[in-house]
């Protein structure tokens, strides 16, 4: 405002006030004053002269760059934040509207007299900025106008007229932001404009008394920091004095300490050649040179050439050997031809004659880019050629890999008579087969992850080994193929191609050749067992694969209800050694279901060369016992994945038994209320769980069952491709694995519990039968048990195992904790010698 | 394993405490001596346990107690079973009522907290189980809605209690009921009916060997005399000294026989995969016998002479001012 006015004065001053600022000024490297003062005058200049209102607040904004700028910026926010709600004008508003309405221009005039520096301020703001910068400018005027109406209400001696229209004035501006609320009680909001007002409070009277003020202010502006919107400050100051020789520095910096022989063929090539051989290294350089001295810029696309060099990918490496035809067009990149040109150009008709002949190739390379995006298309539906092989991504080609099928064989063997169709067909059997569990596997987020996983022998990878007497090769040779592509390429790729379509084309064939399987099935026989059973091989032609997969898929219980206890025991059962982490132990669920339900589902489907491994015998029982599996496992399972506690029945969880799960929903229902009052919920509870425990202990029967039939070959290797949670395998028989789980059943039911009681009872036996002692100071173990002394486990784990149960006819040792068992199941007393702690117990 | 120090204690309980403030709260116990360790609960001695402690839960009562322990161990072995329940490895996993959803800061599994169901129904279970099942134990109810809470659960729990495991009820003296529902509990303190105030309650529990004193004066009559005679079972001879030698608890009988054949009778020729009686008949008598007893007795006999001494002095003394009021 003022202050703008004092900073205006021409640079030619009377030299006295030019003493003047040098003096005060405390930094001297800063610009003078003179200098920042002619800067910030030119701003508002241009405003002025806008409209009529416009220079004082932009002076204001300018004069005050420093500290008190940014004081004065920080309350504006702080005021806007709290203001915009708040209706403090409000109340005055009303008060005063109520009286009357006066036009506008009244309002803006009338306190000028009264206060010449706060209401120019407040005015210009209201109408130019309004419509533009609307909240905010609202809230700064509303915070103006409080101040106003404020001081005007305070000096209320004044007359009543002019308070009158400054309210007035406000209350239109209010009116058009918000609706009027009524407050009662000015006074209230009164105090609130006191506290409101401080930090506005110094601005009013600083520039009240700038004008004296004034010399301090260039103090300020060294120490203080720039304010926000400084920039421009900045700029001046830096631009004064040092930034050009800075720049000229940093401009020759680099010359400077740059070898004078090198940087000429450096810098000299373009910006496009510094690019291309920041991508393609050095050793693409000396050809580009050689090329250059002995070609005559031959003109060749070379927009075309310069995108192709963008794709610095591992297929551009690997089509490498395709571009090298292309390699001169580099050459003739813009800026390349023209160092090309200058080198052989002495009188300019060659360089002439080849802008003329560039901008012809740019032309016909723009209309050819249409045109190649077509080829394009059709290149990329060939899905390769031996010119043009794709190249897929790593999780595509590792699925292709997955489809290949290879045959290995000795030349006699691949020369055998079998046509590759017989082959192929096998070979989409047993993808059909298998594909339930690729289905699966592609759900499982696992991935490549997944696949890394090893199986059982070791193996990385699973490649179908298809151990026949035929070599693919051979036979696609030899056959007339399906895919007219197989035909056409018989190249580098045919395996694939060929092995892809027909695995996609569909296993209708499967059941037509199901005679040349059996036929085929004794030479693959060959690596698992020399005795396969070809009635085995004659079973109903594969189901569609995706309705077992969806089947099993619903069915997944809910692993994550289930307690770390349950989990752990269900772990347990599938074999595997217990885990710390909750959710690896429900992944490992997951997956061990997923394995075992198609498993389940596929009896019904195809047995192929799979079934080959399967023993005679049980080859034999395959289609009787394959049906009763599926119902027999399933209701174990699903046991398992009830929770235990949950009073939710969840769906997922199929119906144990038809007769337990009408009696089930009462009572979850009733297994809430269980704690506050009722005592007959937990009954019924312990009702609920008891055949849920009896379908895991069948589960966990299972498996022990494989174990204990370990011993049988192909059981044993059945068992642990499916016992391991990987369920990618090579050759997963699902046949193999109900029927070794029907098996186990059987022996399961019998060996641990029986071997459990049976070393129970020798051991009652063993110690009910030791003879009395004849010394009451030192009674025999059963006179111990029966007086309810405790009986230390390690001593009568030693004493059984020295001699009485051999005794008593039992060839094996029992360990402390198989003694403890007995114990508690007899309700005999028992501890351990030794405690937790390491240290043994003395007293009893 | 020489080390046979003491005979079974004349009582050790299993307790349920529970506030008489606060009836949701619940606290599990053992002792030899319930009244002082209630006393130690409810602060008049010194010693409680933290958990009783506060003074707004105070004073406690024992509302259910199982005695009959024969042992330290044997009682320690119960009361965590019964304060963990969903820990013990005492409770198979197919019958564990209570099961723990929430894990302490250690990754331990948290307890549920008590209630009055949650205890009955785990008392209830682990009264059942094989561990504890053929204990010489004995449950007593010392509070009406405990025990109809009990009842109550008696009635839902799906598989009963043994036949033969005495529940006796003793509730406050003013609405006297007390009701013997099995055997064996005949001996129970009769006697403590006389004082003015009359003791309930584990006021009325034993706390020692008096119960007791007849069958050991009988037993040490005839051991004292040599009159073992021949083992009732088997008929053996029974020298002096030379073997571990049980006798009948019954009044007048003096069956004696080795314990292994007691044994044997008492379980009968079914049970031939069980170790431990529980009850049973004398074959002399043919009165009725629990196995803890004798087996109290016999351990009095041959590891607690003090005890014994102790014993049988008092009736000397009752005898004594009994004789001169005679006289």
């Amino acid at each position: 405002m003022t202050s703008a006015d004092v900073f205006q004065s021409p640079p030619a001053k009377p030299p006295a006030a030019q003493q003047q600022y040098a003096m005060i000024s405390s930094s001297p490297e800063l610009p003078s004053l003179a200098e920042i003062a002619q800067r910030h005058s030119k701003r508002p200049a241009p405003l002025r002269s806008g409209s009529n209102a416009a220079p004082i607040p932009a002076a204001a904004l300018t004069s005050f760059t420093s500290a008190k700028d940014v004081l004065r910026q920080a309350p504006d926010v702080d005021v806007e934040a709290e203001r915009s709600p708040s209706p403090k004008p409000k109340p005055k508003a009303v008060r005063k509207r109520a009286t009357k309405a006066k036009p506008k221009p009244e309002a803006t005039t009338a306190p000028e007299p009264q206060e010449p520096i706060l209401i120019p301020s407040s005015p210009p703001t209201d109408k130019p900025a309004r419509k533009s910068r609307s909240k905010k400018a609202e809230s700064a005027q509303s915070t103006i106008s409080s101040r106003v109406t404020k001081s005007t209400t305070t000096s209320k001696s004044k007359s009543k007229k002019k308070t009158e229209t400054v309210s007035r004035h406000f209350a239109t501006t209010k009116e058009k932001g918000k609706a009027v609320e009524s407050i009662e009680t000015p006074q209230p909001v009164e105090s609130d404009l006191h506290q409101t007002d401080p930090p506005r409070a110094p601005d009013a009277d600083e520039t009240e008394v700038s004008a004296p003020l004034e010399v301090a202010m260039p103090r300020r502006r060294g120490w203080t920091p720039p304010p926000a919107d400084g920039l421009d400050n900045s700029e001046l100051l830096s631009s004064s004095s040092k930034a050009p020789v800075s720049k000229e520095i940093f401009s020759n910096l680099c010359q400077d300490f740059a070898r004078p022989g090198e940087k000429e063929p450096i810098a000299k090539p373009s910006a496009e050649i510094a690019e291309f051989m920041k991508k393609r290294k050095l050793n693409d350089l000396p050809a580009n040179e050689q090329a250059s001295r002995s070609t005559e810029a031959s003109p060749t696309q070379p927009a075309a050439a310069k995108k192709k060099k963008k794709i610095r990918t591992i297929t551009e490496l690997a089509t490498a050997p395709y571009q090298l035809p292309e390699l001169p067009d580099v050459l003739l990149a813009p800026g390349n031809a023209e160092t090309l040109l200058k080198h052989f150009d002495f009188d300019g008709a060659v360089k002439a004659q080849a802008d003329h002949q560039r901008v012809v190739m740019d032309y016909q390379e723009t209309k050819s880019k249409g045109k190649k995006k077509a080829p394009a298309k059709p290149r990329k539906k060939k899905a390769g050629t031996a010119e043009d092989p794709i190249l897929l991504s790593p999780s595509s080609a590792m699925k292709q890999a997955s489809n290949v099928d290879f045959l290995f064989g000795t030349s006699s063997q691949l020369q055998t008579d079998e046509p590759a169709e017989v082959i192929r067909d096998l070979q989409a059997a047993i993808r059909a087969s298998n594909q339930v569990n690729d289905d699966e596997d592609e759900d499982d987020k696992s991935g490549l992850w997944h696949k890394g996983a090893r199986d059982v022998d070791g193996s990385l990878l699973e490649f179908r080994v298809v151990d026949s007497s035929d070599g693919v090769e051979e036979a696609t040779r030899g056959s007339p193929s399906p895919a007219p592509e197989a035909s056409s390429t018989d190249n580098d790729f045919p395996d694939i191609s060929i092995i892809v379509l027909q695995s996609q084309a569909g296993l209708s064939s499967v059941s037509t050749t199901q005679n040349t399987q059996s036929q085929q099935a004794v030479p693959s026989s060959r690596t698992t067992l020399p005795s396969s059973d070809k009635s085995a091989m004659v079973p109903p032609p594969p189901p569609p694969p995706s309705r077992p997969a969806t089947a099993a898929k619903s069915k997944r219980p809910d692993f994550t209800i289930l307690t770390d206890a349950q989990l752990s025991r269900k772990i347990s059962t599938y074999g595997f050694k217990p885990m710390k982490r909750r959710a690896a132990m429900i992944k490992l669920l997951g997956q061990c279901w997923d394995e075992q339900q198609p498993a389940n589902a596929v009896p019904t489907g195809p047995t192929t060369s799979n079934s080959s491994s399967i023993s005679p015998n049980a080859a034999a029982t395959a289609a009787p016992a394959s049906a009763p599996p599926t119902t027999a496992i399933s209701p174990a399972k699903k046991p398992r994945g009830r929770p235990k506690k949950e009073t939710v029945a969840t769906a997922s969880t199929a119906p144990v038994e038809p007769a337990s799960t009408a009696p089930e929903s009462p009572k979850r229902a009733r297994g809430r209320p269980r704690r506050d009052s009722g005592s007959q919920s937990p009954a019924k509870s312990k009702k609920v769980t008891t055949p849920v425990r009896r379908g895991k202990a069948a589960a966990s029967k299972v498996t022990k069952i494989e174990i204990a039939d370990s011993d049988d070959e192909e059981v044993l290797s059945v068992s642990g491709g499916r016992s391991s949670p990987d369920p990618v395998f090579s050759s997963p028989p699902p046949l193999d694995l109900s029927i070794s789980e029907d098996a186990a059943d059987l022996s399961l039911n019998l060996s641990p519990t029986d071997q459990e009681s049976s070393s129970f009872t020798f051991i009652t036996k063993a110690v009910t039968s030791a003879p009395r002692s004849s010394d009451p100071q030192n009674p025999s173990w059963h006179e111990l048990m029966l007086m309810y002394t405790p009986v230390v486990l390690e001593d009568l784990a030693t004493w059984l195992n020295a001699g009485e149960l051999t005794r008593v006819g039992y060839d094996a040792e029992v360990s402390p904790a198989q003694v403890k068992q007995w114990c508690e199941s007899k309700s005999v007393i028992c501890l351990w010698r030794a405690n937790g702690k390491g240290g043994s117990r003395k007293r009893y | 394993m020489a080390v046979l120090s003491k005979p079974l204690p004349a009582l050790y309980v299993v307790y349920v405490l529970r506030s008489t403030v606060r009836h949701a709260s619940f606290y599990i116990g053992s002792t030899p001596h319930p009244p002082r360790r209630l006393n130690q609960h409810n602060g008049v001695a010194k010693g409680g346990a933290a958990r009783t402690s506060r003074n707004s839960l105070r004073p406690w009562e024992m509302v259910a107690v199982v005695s009959g322990f024969p042992g330290k161990i044997a009682a320690l072995k119960f009361e965590w079973a019964l304060a963990n329940p969903h820990l013990s490895l005492h409770i198979p996993s197919t019958a564990r009522i209570t099961v723990a959803t929430q894990k302490k800061r250690n990754g331990h599994p948290k307890r549920p907290p008590y209630s009055l169901t949650s205890v009955i129904s785990n008392l209830h279970l682990l009264l059942r189980v094989p561990s504890f099942l053929r204990w010489p134990l004995k449950l007593h109810f010392f509070n009406r809605d405990v025990h109809k809470a009990w009842l109550k659960w008696c009635s839902t729990a799906n598989e009963p209690l043994r036949e033969s495991m005495p529940i006796v009820t003793d509730f406050e003296p003013n609405a006297e009921s007390r009701v013997v529902e099995n055997l064996g509990s005949a001996a129970e303190g009769e006697e403590a009916a006389t004082p003015p105030r009359p003791a309930w309650g584990i006021h009325a529990l034993p706390l020692d060997y008096a119960p007791l004193r007849e069958i050991v004066t009988k037993t040490e009559s005839i051991f004292s005399f040599e009159r073992e005679g021949s083992c009732v079972v088997c008929g053996e001879h029974l020298p002096t000294g030379e073997g571990v030698y049980a006798a009948c608890t019954n009044t007048g009988c003096e069956g004696v026989g080795h314990v292994s054949c007691w044994s044997q009778h008492l379980l009968g020729p079914g049970a031939t995969d069980e170790v431990l009686p529980i009850s049973g008949h004398c074959p002399k008598c043919n009165g009725s016998l629990t196995w803890g007893e004798m087996m109290t007795e016999m351990t009095l006999r041959m590891h607690g002479r003090k005890e014994v001494e102790k014993l049988l002095k008092k009736p000397r003394k009752k005898r004594a001012p009994a004789k001169a009021a005679a006289k």
